[in-house]
């Protein structure tokens, strides 16, 4: 066992031998103690033991298949199960099933011996799914992952119980894949997605979205496991074809030219395995960047328009991505950002960098024709960060070999017919007559977990009762003041109104430093506004609360019932309980505090689509012939 | 003589765990990775009898014990480190052990405090940076158990002060389980129909 081995070596090389000092009976045993010797203060930190090096952009980008309908479901999904069912009643079905399989993270040994990890139909990230606006989808997820025990079983530190949130979908709470709706190995679980905006506002639509495992206490280990993958929104005006005759067709780049970048950063051992360490409660980090789960990829681009969707992954790693030609900072093209989290931006702006906290989201249009054929330009990210607190405020080095990926640009095939419009699409109201509620939300940290209000995650009581159709205003407090939490809201996207006090107006935007602009220099070639960092825009569905920030922001709750939750998206901090539900109920019946689940249905006679009421703890594992979650919660 | 060359079983954390010699409070000596963490699943939380005055953890341990019936001492066991050795020596936790009723199957360790130490940092310190606190509202080695099924690999947390029920749960989350027969079987949702309080939003 290399492990065993590489700590020795690192105890003895730096003679940590304290255990042996005590005159304790245990110590009189010399043979026993020096056969387990393990100094405490020696012990090495996750990174010590690097992961096998890798010769960068040796492999090209993997790109994930889109996903295919099947004609149907067998047994059939029972409508009596969702809500708003028959409004929104499925127009194509999915099966997808989660397995364990080898992946190829980089074709250098160890790696080319395969990888064992989790994904969706032996793809990790898993298949892109590609939805439009007045289709709606029902997704049955299957897992078929190794039960525990199983001889066969290798990731050994994902929990094979999963549940999977489509994450910043306007969902109905029964297919949110909320932490406790857990399907485990042989069973399965349908997720109705309506593909209708929240409160049918057509302001209110989304675009990048993506699905990743949700598993109480296990989320950061099943995502970092493979269980994750994206899911796009398209409408009749970002219609997925560049040739689109319509005119009101916005025509960005399409099909080959459109491409999701996950980023995530993990670790390998020797054999080159994935490491994750489940005792680490601050944030797991990795030494080595994946790109759609291959190392340092490279990707052949035509001297053209591109539209790249980049999303972190996680599981506990910010970023600042930079555009960089491999020779002069100062040279580094913008980006054109034209999506903050899942949403359009209300014009495309310029930016020279990208922050990105854990889950964000950006789509950006990079056009290669600025550049010369065989030239390299490389996705630089510049934010150091050395551990679970955040960035550690300093910036790298620019150097091309730890790029996150490299693209090599090469002749067009033919002509560009994408376009990038001067204008998408308004900010949504906000009116403040229809705010119900304010409630603040403080992060912080207590006896080993992550804390929100104090309180760490307790599946069974409701932290906020919400009225459908009413809005409310929340503000984010980080009382930490070396910590960051990325903090994300589940079922509707909320709008910034104000960051450490200063209030934000619809077209601004967060940069570098929490600075809130709309810039006025204009690029020289373009009318658009140019950033130096963009942070992300108006509306959201993440905040990056850095040290001793506070975010207060606008929220709506329309359309359904049922529980939610709200967490910090540095997944590790989410498992150690930095988490709350909350519940949306009908008008009328809401109420200040914050109340246990069974006490406020039964004192309530209030109406809650909820199948599952709080049952007994059972000990034992399921039998495999139980045919519901009877008992499970 | 190739029977001694048999490696001993080991699990996925064999070499986090420091394999150290403890005490329990029936003055039981035992190696911490052999004899207490492998083929068993185990809840683990730190304590100290005076610490336990202020933070009252025994208290809420002693439901989960309740709880886990038959199974305490059989497949799965509880174990409460103590953080104060000094003064936590076996005869003082037998005395503690027996005055809360607690039942085999839950053992209070103690040893060297060098052992302690190196027991506490590995389960319970933080990478980034948080020594455990020696104020027992904040220590972080009390604020947490660590549960696991060592012999898979699967370890996780739960607030020592969370509802009996949720930690006990968390058993069953970790226990091995056979290998599923047959098409797959729905496990949710269920449906919404006017028992579940009648509110059918899709009617
Ligand atoms: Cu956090």
């Amino acid at each position: 066992m290399h492990r065993r081995r590489d700590f020795l070596k690192i105890g003895l090389a730096t003679g940590g031998f304290s255990l042996l000092g005590g005159q304790s009976a245990a110590a009189q045993n010399h043979e026993e103690w020096l056969q387990y010797l393990c100094p405490p203060n020696t012990f090495p930190p996750d990174l010590s033991v690097p992961s096998p090096p890798v010769t960068p952009f040796k492999m090209p980008l993997f790109i994930p298949q889109a996903k295919k309908p099947v004609s149907q479901l067998s047994p059939l999904p029972d409508p009596l199960s969702h809500q708003l069912y028959d409004r929104y009643s499925p127009k194509k079905f999915y099966l997808t099933y989660e397995q364990e399989f080898l992946w190829c993270f980089h074709p250098d040994p160890p790696y080319n011996q395969g990888t064992w990890c989790w994904g969706f139909d032996g793809s990790s990230p898993g298949p892109t799914y590609i939805a439009k606006y007045g289709e709606p989808i029902l997704v049955r997820r299957v897992n078929n992952l190794p039960p525990i025990g199983h001889p066969d079983r290798h990731v050994h530190f994902g929990l094979p119980s999963t549940t999977t949130h489509l994450h910043n979908a306007h969902t109905a709470s029964e297919s949110d894949g909320d932490p406790n709706d857990w399907i485990d190995p042989g069973e399965f679980w349908d997720h109705h997605y309506g593909n209708f905006p929240s409160g049918n506002d057509p302001l209110q639509k989304l675009t990048t979205l993506w699905y990743h495992d949700h598993r109480m206490d296990f989320t950061a280990a099943n995502v970092y496991a493979g269980l994750w993958g994206a899911y796009l929104l398209f409408d009749e005006y970002d219609t997925g074809n560049e040739n689109d005759p319509d005119p009101q067709a916005w025509r960005l780049p399409s099909g080959k030219y459109d491409i999701p970048l996950l980023l995530q950063d993990l670790q390998f051992d020797q054999q080159g395995q994935m490491v994750f360490n489940l005792f680490n409660t601050d944030g797991v980090l990795g030494d080595r960047f994946t790109v759609n789960r291959i190392i340092q990829p490279h990707l052949k681009v035509e001297r053209r328009k591109y539209r790249f969707r980049i999303l972190n992954g996680g599981p506990s790693r910010f970023y600042q991505v930079f555009l960089y030609d491999g020779k002069a900072m100062d040279k580094c093209r913008p980006f054109v950002v034209i999506t903050g989290d899942g949403n359009f931006l209300e014009e495309p702006i310029e930016a020279d960098s990208i922050y990105l906290s854990v889950a964000q989201r950006v789509d950006v249009i990079i056009d290669f024709s600025q550049y010369e054929v065989d030239d390299h330009v490389y996705l630089l990210n510049l934010l150091e960060q050395t551990n679970g607190k955040g960035p550690s405020g300093r910036m790298l080095d620019p150097n091309p070999k730890d790029a996150l990926m490299r693209f090599d640009v090469v002749e067009a095939q033919a002509p560009d017919p994408s376009r990038i419009p001067d204008y998408f699409r308004k900010l949504q109201s906000v009116d403040l007559a229809d705010v119900r509620r304010d409630r603040n939300w403080t992060f912080d940290y207590d006896g080993g977990l992550w804390t929100i209000n104090g309180q760490i995650m307790d599946p069974q009581r409701i932290e906020a009762v919400i009225e459908r159709g009413s809005a409310e205003i929340w503000t984010f407090r980080n009382s930490g003041n070396d910590w960051a939490h990325p903090i994300h809201n589940h079922f509707t996207e909320f709008i910034i109104l104000e960051v450490n006090g200063k209030a934000v107006y619809p077209k601004q935007i967060q940069t570098g430093g929490h600075t809130l602009r709309r810039s006025f220099v204009e690029d020289i070639e373009s009318q658009r506004d140019h950033v130096d960092v963009f942070m992300g825009g108006p509306r959201r569905d993440v905040v990056s609360l850095l040290p001793g920030d506070e975010i207060k922001v606008y929220i709506r709750f329309s359309d359904f019932l049922g529980k939610y939750v709200m967490h910090c998206h540095n997944v590790v901090h989410e498992d150690h309980a930095m988490m709350i539900r909350w519940d949306v109920v009908p008008a009328g019946e809401g109420v200040p505090n914050p109340e246990r689940a069974s006490t406020y249905y039964k004192e309530n006679t209030k109406q809650f689509p909820d199948p599952r009421p709080p049952a007994q703890p059972h000990l034992e594992a399921r039998p495999g012939t139980s045919t519901s979650q009877e008992g499970q919660t | 003589m190739t029977e001694s060359c048999t490696p001993p079983r080991r699990g996925p954390y064999a070499d986090y765990f420091p394999n150290v010699i403890v005490y329990d409070h029936e003055h039981q000596k035992a190696r911490f990775y052999d004899d207490l963490l492998l083929d068993r699943m185990v809840l683990i939380n730190c304590m100290s009898v005076q610490d336990d005055a202020v933070r009252p953890v025994t208290q809420n341990l002693l439901q989960v014990q309740n709880l886990l019936g038959h199974r305490l001492g059989r497949d799965v066991f509880m174990y409460s480190l103590t953080i104060d050795p000094e003064r936590d020596t076996p005869t003082v936790l037998r005395a503690f052990a027996d005055h809360h009723g607690v039942k085999p199957g839950w053992q209070f360790l103690t040893g060297t405090s060098e052992v302690m130490t190196t027991l506490r940092d590995r389960l319970f310190a933080h990478s980034g940076g948080h020594a455990p606190g020696t104020n027992p509202e904040s220590d972080c080695s009390m604020g947490m158990i660590r549960y696991g099924n060592e012999s898979v690999g699967l370890w996780g947390s739960v607030a020592t002060l969370a509802k009996p029920e949720q930690i006990v749960q968390r058993v069953a989350w970790i226990t091995p389980r056979a290998q599923p027969e047959g098409a797959p079987r729905r496990s949710g949702p269920l449906p919404l129909t006017s028992e579940n309080f009648g509110h059918r939003v899709n009617a």
